[in-house]
């Protein structure tokens, strides 16, 4: 992590984003997984072979194989489709629900306002994985369900960006313009709020979603996520622990993919946020 | 001079005496005969899970009945061989209609508060277990058909049950029918479940303290002088104290007897068990937990396995021996019928009754015209999938049963049967299993009596019922031999009819059994004489520790 640190301080020194320019490529290798990752890897990551066992990497296993003889090659790249769903599809609809909560906040007058933002300031008082967990409680495990909690528990964190950022567009002298000249509240809020909303609201949903996808595996890590033997890396990480001193590859690639998703959409991210706050000072 | 015989001695079984072995080569004692016992000291002992309640007439968890054994003696004890033998009762006498129970009880015994143990304190206690206060989950249903107790005189008394029930003995030897003091039983019942102080029996040890999260104490009875015929160590425990620590994460547990923080650790991962026995100090104790086995149960009561063919088919087409030599990493053996070999009345006879055959699973599935193949690759007859659910809820599957469950699922998708795992919270399980609404589930019960087989295989224990039959089996000849078995005092007949019951569910296919769970201790080498009782559960009584 500190040597990527490194590349990407380099990068910006030189006024060459090598660190961004990397985490993409990565991005987007994990997109092709997602699409199609028969064009990765040709093994079956259900298939079961016990007399292959464990076996470490190497050969026809470059990363070895699980505890009931499963290519983890496989089972990592098939894994990223369930993973990253989970991950951005959180993220998704956390920015929508978000979205649609701080803009009725900041338009829908103070009362409305008042009502909204007290609910998500109790709602923020929890860790978002804390939330994510009641929610499943009371929907239920599954794929489905643990998507739906991680997005509802991101839902506070945007809904109070877009809010703040929505006020101040909202009491500007064009908006207050535009008013004056008879143009209806909901088109303002399209065409004046809305634009200025999404930059700020880009940038923090891509450093979110490093957040959803670690929560996401973490749920699944808990029994919570994919039912067997859907391959997840959550889950694949859990099953592996059991195996950390005998066979670590088992748990360590898994992790390693998560790893390199959140790094990547960090970086991304921070890459993000530094233009448009270079942007804001523009005149 | 009593007989001491040493079959609860740690080689109980030949895999503790292979690990003490191992252990004797890397050290200059073995941890189970490490010269004279030593008084004094403490042992600490790590399991998995922390119980919630420490009443054993309440709670219906193993883990309850392994630590409160240290607290409570019961009547009569199991012999590794399922025959029983006097405890707290010096003799016992059946009725001929076996509905009488006759004990005498031993005139030596106190209660730790100071409380003779007499015939008053045994009724006092059964009627505690039978009272609906007590909200009892388990020891209720194992006392059985019980009346009252007649107390006949100051150490002798009479239960009268209301019908014939062989397994009294065997449940009068388990700690769910042991004895709280009288007095805690008036003074204080509402705190019994909170365990401590208010946890007071005739057992070796007293119930020190109880810090929930972290650990519990249990420390020396020295006037303790009534342990069973048969236990090596015949007076008060040698060690001064015993703590018990909860470490449910696996590699912490092993990396606490390994690092010397425990002394015992329980349920060591089959994964870990090879690299352990290498351990220098360190040494690996295996029993195999008596019982019903770990099987899938096939659901008779609906299509497909109404039908023998389809119920054979399915078992043909698991390589059982290979998936528990994977999963197990060698170290767990795989079941040939319904009960564990070290379970009393055991049958030999399904062993090497049936066999892998994935192409014999393919005739049978022909033959019942299984013959279409849908993209998937799997089968179909008139444009149906053969698709079989499991139930199964997540928080109380072990992992390595989930493994299990995942290798059986992809053995059947190589002969073109979809088995789907479907996860349930506990909540939802429970009313879908009783309603039948599944194909498989799989459960193993613990237990050294082989009368669990009514629990599991009779059609008057259907799940709906509180029973645990898992393939909602409706057999008449299975219930009579059941029933036979049950009112039946003759120990050769039972064992014939419990070993005609197991062949029948074997040779009709009812479950598909897969492998024999085994209790693995990580055992230190400071500590010595920790042994297994009939249930395969760790004893602390006998135990000693280097100084």
């Amino acid at each position: 992590m500190s040597a990527l640190a490194q590349v990407a301080g380099r990068g910006a020194r030189l006024g060459m984003p090598v660190a961004p320019a990397l985490a993409a490529l990565v991005l987007a290798l994990w997109a092709v997984a997602v699409a199609a990752p028969g064009l990765l890897v040709a093994a079956d990551p259900d298939a079961t072979d016990v007399v292959a066992a464990l076996r470490p990497p190497g050969g026809a296993h470059p990363f070895g194989t699980d505890e009931l003889g499963r290519d983890v090659l496989s089972r990592v790249v098939h894994g990223a489709r369930l993973s990253l769903t989970i991950g951005f599809g959180a993220t998704a609809l956390g920015v929508a629900g978000g979205l649609l909560l701080g803009l009725l906040a900041a338009s829908g007058g103070r009362r409305l306002d008042q009502l909204v933002m007290r609910v998500q300031d109790v709602l923020l008082a929890f860790p978002e994985l804390l939330l994510a967990l009641l929610v499943v409680t009371v929907v239920g495990s599954g794929t489905g369900n643990v998507l739906v909690a991680i997005g509802v528990a991101a839902v506070p964190t945007y809904a109070r960006l877009v809010r703040g950022q929505a006020l101040t567009v909202i009491r500007s002298g064009y908006v207050e313009a535009a008013a004056a000249l008879g143009v209806r509240r909901p088109l303002v809020v399209v065409r004046h709020v809305l634009p200025n909303v999404a930059g700020p609201l880009l940038v923090l949903a891509t450093i979110g979603t490093g957040t959803t996808v670690i929560s996401g595996s973490a749920l699944s890590f808990l029994g919570l996520g994919a039912a067997p033997p859907a391959a997840e890396w959550g889950a694949m990480l859990s099953d592996g622990r059991e195996f950390l001193a005998t066979a670590w590859w088992t748990a360590t690639f898994p992790g390693l993919a998560i790893v390199s998703v959140v790094l990547s959409v960090t970086v991304l991210g921070r890459h993000l946020q530094g233009r448009s706050t270079r942007g804001e000072g523009r005149p | 001079m009593p007989t001491r015989r040493s079959f609860l001695l740690l080689s109980a079984g030949s895999l503790a005496a292979v690990g003490l072995t191992a252990c004797s080569s890397t050290s200059g004692g073995t941890s189970g005969s490490g010269g004279a016992p030593r008084d004094g000291g403490t042992l600490t002992f790590s399991t998995d899970v922390e119980p919630d309640v420490y009443d054993p007439h309440v709670s219906p968890a193993d883990i309850v009945g392994v630590l409160l054994r240290n607290v409570f003696d019961s009547l009569v004890a199991q012999r590794s061989d399922g025959t029983f033998e006097p405890w707290l009762a010096k003799e016992w006498e059946v009725s001929k209609d076996g509905k009488a129970y006759s004990f005498r009880l031993r005139e030596d015994v106190t209660f730790t508060d100071g409380t003779p143990f007499d015939a008053e304190a045994v009724k006092a206690n059964f009627e505690h277990v039978v009272a609906p206060a007590t909200k009892s989950q388990y020891a209720a249903t194992l006392i059985g058909p019980y009346d009252r107790t007649e107390v006949t005189g100051a150490h002798s008394l009479t239960v009268h049950l209301r019908k014939p029930y062989a397994s009294f003995l065997h449940a009068l030897s388990t700690t769910y029918l042991g004895f709280h003091s009288p007095k805690a039983l008036r003074e204080h019942p509402g705190e019994l479940a909170a365990g401590g102080r208010y946890s007071v029996g005739t057992g070796p040890f007293t119930f020190t303290s109880r810090v929930k999260g972290q650990k519990l104490v249990f420390t020396r009875n020295g006037a303790y002088a009534w342990t069973p015929e048969s236990a090596e160590n015949q007076g008060p425990a040698h060690i001064r104290q015993l703590v018990v620590t909860f470490l449910p994460e696996n590699a912490t547990r092993v990396g606490a007897v390994t690092s010397g923080q425990t002394d015992v650790a329980d349920f060591l991962p089959a994964n870990r068990i090879a690299t352990l026995k290498k351990q220098p100090g360190l040494s690996v104790l295996s029993h195999d937990s008596p019982g019903v086995v770990y099987q899938y149960f096939l659901n008779t009561g609906r299509a497909p396995f109404d039908e023998r063919d389809a119920r054979l088919a399915v078992r043909a087409a698991v390589d059982t021996e290979a998936i528990t030599k994977a999963v197990f990493a060698g170290q767990y053996r795989r079941a040939w019928g319904p009960l564990s070999p070290s379970t009393p009345a055991y049958a030999k006879s399904p062993e090497d009754s049936w066999s892998y055959d994935p192409d014999r699973a393919g005739e049978l599935l022909d033959g019942l015209g299984w013959t279409g193949r849908d993209a998937d690759g799997y089968r179909t007859k008139g444009g149906k999938r053969f698709s079989l659910t499991l139930l199964y809820v997540p928080a109380y599957t072990k992992a390595e049963r989930r493994t299990f469950d995942t290798a059986v699922q992809d053995a059947l998708k190589k002969v073109g049967v979809e088995l789907k795992l479907n996860p349930l919270d506990a909540g939802s399980y429970t009313p879908v299993r009783n309603r039948g609404e599944y194909d498989i589930i799989a459960f193993a019960w613990g237990g050294s009596d082989p009368d669990l087989l009514r629990t599991v295989f009779h059609s008057k224990s259907q799940l709906a019922d509180g029973g645990a039959n898992g393939s909602r089996l409706h057999d008449a000849t299975i219930d009579g031999w059941l029933d036979e078995a049950g009112a039946t005092s003759d120990p050769a007949r039972r064992t014939e009819l419990y070993g005609k019951v197991q062949q029948r569910i074997v040779a009709q296919a009812y479950t598909v059994p897969a492998f024999v769970g085994t209790r693995q201790l990580g055992v230190r080498q400071r500590a010595h004489g920790v042994t297994f009782d009939a249930s395969a559960w760790p004893l602390f009584q006998g135990a000693w520790v280097d100084a």
